[in-house]
């Protein structure tokens, strides 16, 4: 669970980034909008504007400039003097403009944090209750695909979890078979989770899921991460389970929060996106420790012991990407990716 | 018959196990020791004859387990084959010193004065086996490490109690028979006799191909109530009928032509049957995997007492034989190698303390006691292929003796063409394929094995003598760990290893450059029947394109066909998977509820079958083959056994 924080953290720090430019951005369009309507009633009485945010043309530059290359968030939120400077340099006589410039500015800044604290809440909202608009979809793959079914899963989900609980809900009647993620066994504890909604539910062991592939409708499972270009980083062993599943061709389906799409691009992904565990995890200690001992005078240790954590999974093996905007292939999911954490070229794809 | 029993009054005496006619009562300490123990109606005590087979396996301190899992690995090495030859000499399967040789210090059956004895022996065990591990793999040499003095010791159990309160029924021996049959009144035994033949000749009509082999069940009903004394009477007619329903099973074993099918377990009326005349108990269907249905469900080792407690009433198990099973029962034994080195050392034994009935030819009555054996290890452990191959080569051998050679001779042929078996095919054919692997090994490979394979394991060690550069990669997977015991070999030896468990297969693949695999039995369509997990690995080794090495004895090859894991496989325990030996806070399957019990079903399978075109190449003492090259060697080769 810690390691997810890894990449869902950074997911949500980016979000935020975006919501702060987004909503500044929407503050300077509104802006610009008022700034034409008010540069159309030039010749209008000048008091009447004394009310309006009036900005010249340099701040309309500004404004445009802005809209093209996003600020700092140094500059939106902290009101730095550029702006200001921006106002001394403008023509005379606006002194009383510039006041209210930078009355507007604060009252803007003030509008802006309070529209940003708004979309991030909206955001909270949305990550924990992600797995609502997922476990939805259950219903549409129940009805093409599931009729007693077998399906696979691997490790622990919530999301998946969740998943199988609606579907059981549903009247449909399926066998949930869980391959225990050795050496962290999280494959007991959604086994155990199971049992307790009533689900028919069968472990193996890593080990034995290319035996069982065979008799397996579909598998099912969470990813820790959704990289750009579709790959995912999963609980390790899943790469095996992938492999299997394409070979006997079986659907694998990955359930995904939207906040678990990273831009990131695996680049040797087992090595820089990984992370190693403790290796008593695998052997005791004190078992093999004559081996492992670094200080020996040879200086390399005779064993080497492995226990990553996770395992990149490439885009081609996965069959459907299921998120809480949309279900797809991994194709329209790296555009939907770039949508959320850049401000250029929003496409929205809707379900 | 109870009227027979009641009327003596002074106990005797009982042989015990195998003996010849002319031999004196004074046994070696083998059969008598068997005597020795007192009788199973005192549970505690027979739990300790329990503990003597379960102590290499269930010492609870981690670093006991480890030592003990290098101590009893089941590869039979290279290097350990010396020790297993001077063995194989000395005692070749030494009965005594492997009951009573590891005795826990704990059970002090053998009483008070052998204690220390019986501690300093076990404990000297478990220190050689820390430095001996390579020698310890071979079945009798984990146990000849004992002293030698622990047979005396026996001899003095065998003084102090010479009272066996248990009967001990034996086979067809006459000579004891004879003043037994003595006390029983001449006219209820005719009678008896008379109607036991007609029931012979009845099921002579039916079992065509061994006739006698019916025969020879109904007449051991003959002998066993003279010689029963307190022992429970059903269990002489629960196996009059168990002789005969078994030697149909095992006729149908016989048939060379067409491998037969496997008992399926979801068939209601045989497996009535089946509980009917096994002599273990069938565990409950608790958790009982739906998919798994047709397969005989696992019998863990919680048996073990009522097995030591039943051992007298077995009549006609030989002790060897008896251990033998026992020792798969537990999981001691494991490995297609050892279990079927082990095997045909107990048969060894077996037909060396046999005598032939009299009326019963040798040929017939030896083959149905050898079906009878087979019978009660497939009830510890269903065999292995290679294990099966052996059994009929043996029973080939057996049907080949000419009817005119006395039994001495027969015996001493039978005997030193099952040590002929072990050498050709299973000693020389390991070394060849040493050889041949070898030379697939260059300089700065990393080569990665899963499991513990005893061929692997050799090539290695080998590789590593000649001087050759390689790193190699254990894989391994719970809930065995078998990977520990080889990669306390290969460090100790000095190679550079990286262990890993099999999730991680996709992570550690980039590095690999060979892929040695081991298997079961390979089958007619290329199949590789394996440890479970070794398709995965081989699964993954293909998508990174890593050639993929099987190392295989020819014996091993099967003209079965399989097409999935599924319908032909061995389940293990379930409750294995459920714990998590040493690591509590994981273990979060205790403590459930009925309820959540009754939903929930563990899966532990023992073997997975590789198709064949993950598999790049087999290494076997025929040399180097593709998989499609796998029935051409079956048959051709497979005549080997007959002309022999």
């Amino acid at each position: 669970m810690d390691a997810m924080a890894e990449f869902v953290v950074g997911n949500i720090v980016r979000r935020v980034l975006y919501i702060i430019r987004e909503e500044d951005l929407s503050l300077t369009t509104a802006a610009m909008v008022g700034l034409n309507l008010s540069a159309v009633s030039d010749d209008e009485d000048d008091a009447d504007r004394d009310d309006q945010p009036v900005l010249s043309a340099t701040a309309i530059a500004t404004a445009s400039r802005n809209a093209l290359h996003p600020p700092s968030l140094q500059t939106l939120l902290e009101d730095v003097p550029d702006s200001a400077a921006v106002q001394h340099t403008s023509s005379s006589g606006r002194d009383s403009e510039g006041k209210s410039k930078s009355a507007d500015k604060s009252s803007r800044n003030r509008k802006l944090k309070h529209d940003v604290v708004e979309a991030m809440n909206e955001l909270i909202q949305d990550v924990s209750t992600c797995h609502e608009p997922i476990v939805v979809r259950v219903e549409h793959i129940h009805q093409k695909y599931l009729f007693l079914e077998v399906i696979l899963t691997f490790g622990s989900s919530r999301t998946v979890l969740q998943f199988l609980c609606v579907a059981k809900e549903r009247k449909r009647s399926f066998l949930v078979l869980v391959a225990e993620g050795a050496p962290r066994y999280q494959g007991h504890l959604l086994a155990k989770e199971l049992v307790t909604r009533g689900l028919q539910t069968t472990l193996i062991t890593g080990s034995a899921v290319f035996a069982m592939i065979s008799r397996v409708n579909m598998v099912i499972v969470g990813a820790y991460a959704v990289l750009a270009n579709g790959g995912v980083i999963a609980p390790v062993g899943l790469n095996m389970v992938a492999l299997a599943a394409q070979k006997y061709v079986v659907p694998f389906v990955v359930l995904a929060g939207s906040h678990k799409l990273c831009p990131l691009y695996p680049h040797n992904p087992e090595v820089l996106l990984n992370e190693l565990r403790c290796p008593s995890e695998l052997l005791d200690f004190g078992e093999f420790s004559d081996c492992l001992d670094f200080g020996s005078g040879i200086g390399a240790s005779l064993l080497n012991v492995v226990n990553p954590t996770f395992d990149y999974v490439p885009p081609k093996l996965v069959s459907l990407f299921i998120t809480d905007i949309l279900w797809s292939i991994s194709a329209l999911l790296i555009q939907c990716g770039d949508a959320m954490h850049s401000p250029v070229s929003a496409i929205t794809v809707s379900h | 018959m109870d009227a027979r029993r009641v009327s003596r009054a002074v106990p005797r005496v009982r042989q015990v196990g195998f003996f010849t006619p002319n031999e004196l009562p004074q046994q070696p300490g083998p059969t008598r020791s068997q005597s020795g123990p007192p009788n199973s109606f005192s549970p505690p005590l027979s739990g300790s004859p329990a503990s003597n087979f379960l102590s290499p396996v269930m010492i609870p301190p981690p670093r006991h387990l480890s030592d003990n899992l290098g101590g009893r690995t089941a590869a039979v090495p290279v290097p350990g084959r010396e020790n297993a030859g001077e063995h194989a000499t000395v005692g070749s399967y030494n009965p005594s010193e492997s009951v009573l040789g590891l005795a826990s210090p704990p059970s002090s059956r053998i009483g008070d004065g052998e204690l220390s004895e019986g501690t300093e022996s076990s404990l000297g065990w478990y220190r050689r086996s820390n430095s001996a591990k390579y020698a310890s793999s071979f079945p009798g040499g984990g146990f000849d490490l004992s002293p030698v003095k622990q047979p005396e010791s026996v001899a003095g159990v065998e003084a102090k109690n010479p009272l066996p309160e248990k009967s001990e029924v034996q086979k067809e021996e006459a000579s004891n028979s004879k003043p037994l049959k003595a006390k029983t009144t001449k006219a209820e035994r005719c009678a008896l006799q008379e109607s036991q033949r007609a029931t012979k000749a009845a099921s002579k009509v039916e079992a065509n191909k061994s006739g006698t082999s019916g025969g020879a069940a109904t007449s051991k009903p003959v002998k066993q109530p003279p010689q029963k004394k307190d022992g429970p009477p059903v269990a002489s007619s629960i196996a009059a009928s168990e002789r005969i329903g078994v030697d149909r099973l095992a006729e149908k074993e016989r048939k060379k032509d067409v491998p037969p099918p496997r008992m399926q377990f979801d068939d209601e009326s045989r497996v009535g049957k089946a509980k009917r005349r096994s002599v273990l108990n069938q565990p409950e269907a608790r958790n009982r995997v739906e998919l798994f249905r047709h397969l005989p469900p696992h019998k863990n080792g919680t048996q073990l007492p009522y097995l030591e407690s039943k051992f007298f009433e077995l009549h006609e198990k030989h002790p060897a034989v008896y251990k033998v099973g026992l020792q798969y029962l537990t999981g001691d034994l494991s490995g297609g190698n050892a279990r079927c080195i082990a095997m045909l050392q107990a048969f060894q034994e077996a037909i060396k303390d046999y005598s032939t009935p009299p009326e019963k030819t040798l040929i017939r009555d030896l083959t149905s006691k050898i079906s009878g054996f087979v019978s009660f290890l497939i009830e510890c452990r269903p065999l292995s292929m290679s294990m099966g191959n052996a059994i009929r080569f043996l029973k080939s051998r057996i049907a080949k003796l000419p009817p005119s050679i006395s039994e001495s001779e027969a015996k001493a042929a039978l005997c030193s063409d099952i040590d002929r078996f072990i050498n050709e095919k299973i000693v020389l054919a390991d070394k060849v394929i040493v050889r041949h692997a070898a030379t697939k090994i260059r300089d700065g490979d990393v080569l990665l094995t899963y499991g513990s394979p005893c061929v692997v394991e050799m090539i290695l060690l080998y590789a590593h003598e000649l001087g050759k550069q390689f790193r190699v990669v254990v894989i391994d997977s719970r809930p065995m760990l078998e990977g520990q015991k080889l990669l306390r070999m290969l460090v100790s030896k000095g190679l550079s290893c990286t262990y890993t468990q099999i999730n991680a297969i996709s992570y550690i693949m980039h590095e690999v450059t060979r892929v040695f695999l081991g298997a079961s039995s390979i089958l007619s369509n290329g199949t590789v029947y394996s440890r479970v997990g070794t398709a995965s690995v081989a699964m993954v080794a293909y998508a990174f394109h890593v050639p993929v090495l099987i190392c295989c004895e020819a014996y091993k090859f099967h003209e079965r066909v399989q097409l999935d894991s599924i319908c032909f496989n061995e389940l293990g325990d379930p409750d294995a998977i459920a714990e998590v030996p040493g690591r509590v806070y994981v273990n979060y399957l205790d403590n459930l509820t009925d309820k959540q019990k009754e939903n929930l079903e563990l899966l532990n399978l023992k073997y997975d079958a590789t198709p064949s075109y993950y598999i790049s190449m087999i290494v076997t003492d025929y040399g180097t083959i593709p998989p499609t090259s796998v029935p051409v060697i079956v048959r051709e080769y497979r005549k080997e056994y007959l002309l022999i």
